[in-house]
């Protein structure tokens, strides 16, 4: 079989993907002298232990959907939002919006949260609008509405500030039927009463988060992992459903490795700077204000990334991006292992079930005079707040 | 690369001891996977009234197997206080079904248990050689879960995504005995089957939500399910033996060609297409077993 592949690929130039022993069907009668010896041999011989997928010829799958219950659902191909706290000026806008066009001809969908409008007279937009609001009041957010239904953002993102928010987010919800993600920056990590106003995601800014007291001089993986473990604390013993609101990751996310990390921990979808500050370093190249060369790296660079963010995966034996969890992880820090619960480097082993372990030992070796329990909480009180 | 392997009885009119034929099968894919073997057997003639419950308990810093026979009146309260202990791990929760493991060779569970002589209607069996967790007997296949009973599992391959499978379904509040990744499969389709009783599509649904190589088989009392993942990285044959004089017809289920040679189920060999679960039905009624 192996000898067959070889020929058939020596001749088409196209590799087998399938099975190798989608062959058996054909060689019923599996008695060695009824058949060739070769084929019997690599038949019960052909066992492979899988290797890596390859990105480049096996599905790896990177879609997501956004959107619950009745809501307008947008699938983004690459789990990607273009979003930051940066300013733009009109030729980085429009050549982002030109770069996010052509990838969304493509097939490659990827979303966009601005707080401004965006010129698309000349090139029809191809790709989702999040409108980002944030300061308005209750008898506003009609106004807004029809604002939006003119421009036709495909989803919303709500900048929650306190108790008072919970009205204007009620009529949004009632009024708008598109997704709508919540940014729970102020209020984190408390924000199960949002969840049960039917929100379609929760945006986490890791950013902003860690300048607040709470979490000071904590790293952005503490704060995803309280965000997951919040998320997964909600649907807990509620029935599974594909319904369940998803959690953007934003703030300091600049690379592909930032991804992969921040999905690991728990992000549904990133939220991505860099395609900004690519587009907003136009005044340092060679063509400063021209927005299709603008244009052209910006689309490359996500192109790139893409194809990045579909090799962790694949070379973790994944076919898909959303199962990277916090096992595939590994830091050499300390800290990290607490705050994330991620495993030591080289142990394989979390820094708390190390030391678990270690005084386990001293417990049953009676030279520690604790329970398991006490021993258990003393070691969560290390890693938690 | 372990090996799993498989057998339900089409019809016959006495017990048969579907050990031996198990033994047969798992002796010629040794080759595959020396570390531990395990088997599970199903008799709907054995022990009616009582639950059995065989774990590992921590004495000492070491596991020492027990055995308990509950009744139904007590099951839920035993489930809970096993569910709720650490230092217990599962080995078996069964009514109809016997299930026997341990480390070493197929002929080394032959010596502690002599599972060529355990009777019934159908069977399956494992050959593991370790490749994520360690090697001790609560690691062996096949597993079982407390969330069903008679249900076990044997499985060849990885699933890669299973520390998100296996957080998913503890926050429904399933326990874990183990770190193998093929304690997922038994927990996901326990919980698959106590939604809606369907064995089929509960594969279906593993299938979608499982990534990675994988085969693997499920029996529970009514069924033997032989499935392949989507893009049919692992093998996963079956063959039937029409039977003879004295010998009964059987389906049968192995990786390798050899098993199925060894026990002559080399009549109609096929494999499942990837992602498409191959149901065996048990169709023997009680009252056609007799002694």
């Amino acid at each position: 079989m192996i000898r067959r592949a070889v020929l058939e690929l020596a001749k088409t130039g196209i590799p087998r993907s399938a099975s190798m022993d989608d062959n058996i069907r054909k060689t019923r009668d599996l008695n060695p002298r009824a058949i060739n010896l070769w084929d019997y041999v690599t038949l019960i011989g052909a066992q492979l232990s899988r290797p890596a997928y390859d990105p480049y010829r096996e599905t790896i799958n990177l879609d997501i959907s956004i959107g619950i219950g009745k809501s307008r659902k947008i699938v983004l191909n690459i789990p990607l939002i273009i979003y930051g706290n940066i300013g733009m000026d009109s030729y980085s806008l429009d050549s982002l919006h030109l770069a996010l066009n052509r990838l969304a001809e493509g097939g490659q969908i990827v979303g966009l949260i601005l707080d401004r409008e965006i010129n698309t007279k000349k090139d029809k937009r191809k790709y989702p609008l999040f409108k980002k609001i944030s300061s308005i009041s209750e008898n506003q957010t009609s106004d807004l509405l029809g604002e939006h239904n003119d421009t036709c953002a495909d989803g919303l993102v709500f900048e929650y500030k306190d108790d008072s928010s919970v009205d204007i987010l009620r009529d949004l919800r009632e009024r708008f039927d598109g997704p709508i993600l919540v940014d729970v920056s102020n209020v984190f990590p408390s924000f199960n009463s949002i969840l049960d106003l039917k929100t379609d995601g929760i945006l986490v800014d890791t950013e902003k988060i860690t300048k607040n007291s709470r979490y000071n001089g904590k790293h952005a993986i503490k704060v995803i992992c309280d965000a997951r473990n919040a998320l997964n604390g909600y649907y807990k013993g509620k029935e599974e459903s594909s319904d369940n609101a998803i959690l953007v990751i934003a703030g300091d996310v600049n690379s592909t490795g930032k991804i992969a990390k921040a999905a690991a921990l728990g992000a549904d979808i990133i939220g991505y700077s860099t395609s900004i500050l690519i587009a907003n370093s136009h005044i340092y190249s060679e063509k400063p204000y021209d927005v299709i060369s603008i244009a052209e790296n910006v689309y490359r660079h996500m192109i790139g990334t893409k194809e990045e963010l579909r090799g962790i995966p694949a070379a973790l034996g994944y076919s898909d991006f959303h199962n990277i969890s916090p096992s595939d992880l590994r830091t050499s820090s300390i800290d990290a292992s607490l705050q994330g619960n991620i495993p030591l480097e080289g142990i394989d082993k979390t820094y708390l079930d190390t030391i678990g372990g270690i005084i386990d030992e001293f417990i049953s070796n009676k030279e520690l005079n604790m329970t398991c329990s006490e021993v258990r909480d003393a070691l969560k009180s290390m890693g938690g707040e | 690369m372990c090996g799993i392997c498989a057998v339900m009885l089409e019809n016959c009119k006495e017990h048969f001891p579907i050990g031996s034929l198990l033994y047969k099968m798992m002796e010629s894919q040794q080759i595959r996977a020396q570390d531990s073997t395990g088997v599970a057997i199903f008799n709907k003639e054995t022990n009616k009234e009582f639950y059995k419950i065989d774990y590992y308990r921590k004495i000492n810093g070491v596991y020492c197997s027990f055995t308990e026979k509950v009744s139904r009146e007590r099951l839920a309260s035993s489930m809970n206080q096993l569910n709720k202990d650490p230092d217990i791990i599962l080995a078996s929760f069964a009514k109809e079904m016997n299930l026997l493991k341990d480390v070493g060779l197929v002929r080394d569970l032959e010596l502690k248990y002599k599972i060529k002589s355990v009777l019934g209607t159908h069977g399956i069996g494992h050959l593991r050689i370790a490749t994520s967790s360690r090697v001790n007997p609560y690691n062996a296949h096949p597993f079982s879960t407390t969330a069903y009973p008679d249900m076990a599992v044997v499985h060849n391959g990885e699933i890669t995504n299973y520390s998100r499978l296996r957080s998913s379904l503890e926050l429904k509040g399933y326990r874990f005995f183990s770190r193998c990744d093929s304690e997922v499969i038994a927990v996901f389709i326990a919980d698959q089957i106590l939604r809606h009783g369907n064995i089929e599509k509960a594969n279906y649904e593993f299938i979608n939500k499982a990534d990675g190589p994988f085969t693997y088989i499920v029996a529970t009392p009514d069924s033997l399910a032989l499935v392949r993942d989507k893009n049919g990285a692992r093998k996963g044959i079956f063959g039937y033996n029409p039977g003879n004089k004295g010998y009964p017809a059987f389906w049968a289920i192995a990786t390798d060609l050899s098993a199925l040679d060894s026990v002559g189920a080399t009549h109609y060999i096929e494999t499942p297409e990837p992602g498409k679960p191959k149901i065996f039905y048990n169709q023997i009624k009680i009252s056609s077993i007799c002694n």
